[in-house]
């Protein structure tokens, strides 16, 4: 089985790629990767489109940004749609969404990889939406215990999804972990970062009446 | 009024007919309009740094392109009208490369609003929002188009928001009017 993931974050060794490597040990298989903001700029992009087509499984993983899409996943998913040859094997589609806090945040991206399956004509399975998915940097090696078990566990049963070719519904899943303590030590480290940046108003309006 | 419009670089026919026919009609109602073509093939995608939260707070660290321009028009504009072609119910990647980058102008921390977690307002206005979408769109995309819209809005806040779809040049002038009467733009 050929499985190619598509990462759509800006950043290489970013939550979603730790994504992409739990899915490959769980799946016990090589996945091929490729990060779309480098993609979209190569030359030779048309020729790297052509290999996610081949493949049986393409794995769609990425941040949300502003409740969707970072842009050049748009832009990738875009040059995929128009690259698929009707009538050929096309690999089936799952998503992960590493989202918000809250894991509703992440039903229109979830909703916008399924139209892109639909235009593209390629088979749509289903998707995760995770909630604070920034908490993975703090799950250790082993997700299968503590505050990242659900997490684990929604992986687990795309892993079987994948292997047996099930679809299903979209899943949302969240830590074990208070949301009013989460909530607290963000809006703590953003202090003590912006202080170690020697940022002395987080507030700032560079822009009032800039325009006027 | 003073409006932005945000257009695309990659525009259909149908986009561009959409930005001049609502540029004509806000222009002659005696708005001032100020038309901005993005495009993301110039635009610095988002890293995710964080920068313009935590190290030059409300400015994003990328300066070499017009990212940083454009946020300031918006949050000086009293009305932000995006034209996009609907790409799986979002925005086109044009446009979308302007949103990414448009964070500098919230708060980091979190906060609740409307039942949700969002991050604070760095501007005590945010304009008009306004989103109009165009192209051959399904139903269920219209859906997500229109709920993206809703959801924008928990995040910018803006006084008043709307979103709709165009989907031919029949009802192109009727609907741009339609909208901007409901957000009193034009009487």
């Amino acid at each position: 089985m050929k499985i190619t993931a598509i990462n759509g974050s800006p950043k290489a060794e970013g939550i979603s790629s730790l994504i992409i490597n739990k899915m490959g040990n769980l799946l016990d298989e090589q996945i091929e990767t490729y990060q779309a903001v480098c993609l979209v700029r190569t030359e030779k992009h048309q020729e790297d489109i052509a290999r996610i087509l081949e493949s049986d499984i393409l794995l769609i993983v990425f941040p949300l940004f502003i409740d969707a899409l970072p842009f050049p996943l748009i832009e990738l998913l875009t040059r995929l749609e128009s690259t698929v040859c009707h009538g050929a094997e096309t690999p089936r589609v799952f998503t992960i969404v590493n989202g918000a806090l809250d894991t509703a945040q992440t039903v229109l991206a979830l909703n916008m990889i399924e139209h892109f399956a639909r235009r593209a004509r390629l088979p749509w399975r289903y998707g995760i939406g995770i909630g604070a998915g920034s908490l993975l940097y703090n799950a250790g090696e082993d997700w299968s215990k503590g505050l990242a078990s659900d997490v684990h566990h929604a992986l687990c049963d795309l892993v079987v999804a994948i292997k047996e070719n099930r679809s299903g519904s979209n899943i949302y899943v969240s830590f074990k972990f208070p949301r009013i303590l989460y909530k607290t030590i963000a809006n703590i480290s953003f202090l003590l970062e912006a202080k170690r940046n020697g940022v002395k108003n987080l507030r700032a309006q560079p822009y009032v009446n800039q325009e006027k | 009024m003073n409006i932005l419009l945000l257009c695309e670089w990659n525009a259909p026919d149908l986009g561009i007919r959409t930005w001049n026919a609502i540029q004509g009609i806000l222009e002659r109602e005696g708005h001032h309009v100020q038309v901005i073509v993005l495009n993301s093939k110039e635009l610095k995608p988002c890293v995710a740094c964080l920068g313009c939260w935590l190290k030059t707070p409300g400015q994003c660290q990328i300066t070499n392109d017009e990212a940083n321009s454009v946020a300031s028009k918006q949050i000086n504009a009293d009305a932000v009208v995006l034209v996009s072609e609907v790409i799986y119910g979002g925005f086109s990647a044009d446009i979308k490369s302007f949103l990414d980058r448009s964070i500098q102008n919230i708060m980091p921390y979190f906060e609740n609003y409307k039942g949700e977690t969002h991050h604070p307002m760095r501007y005590k206005n945010f304009p008009i929002w306004i989103a109009v979408g165009y192209g051959n769109v399904s139903d269920t995309e219209k859906r997500t188009f229109t709920a993206l819209a809703e959801k924008n809005a928990l995040n910018m806040r803006p006084a008043k928001h709307i979103a709709t779809i165009v989907n031919n040049d029949d009802e192109l002038e009727k609907e741009v009017r339609n909208i901007l009467r409901v957000l009193e733009v034009i009487a």
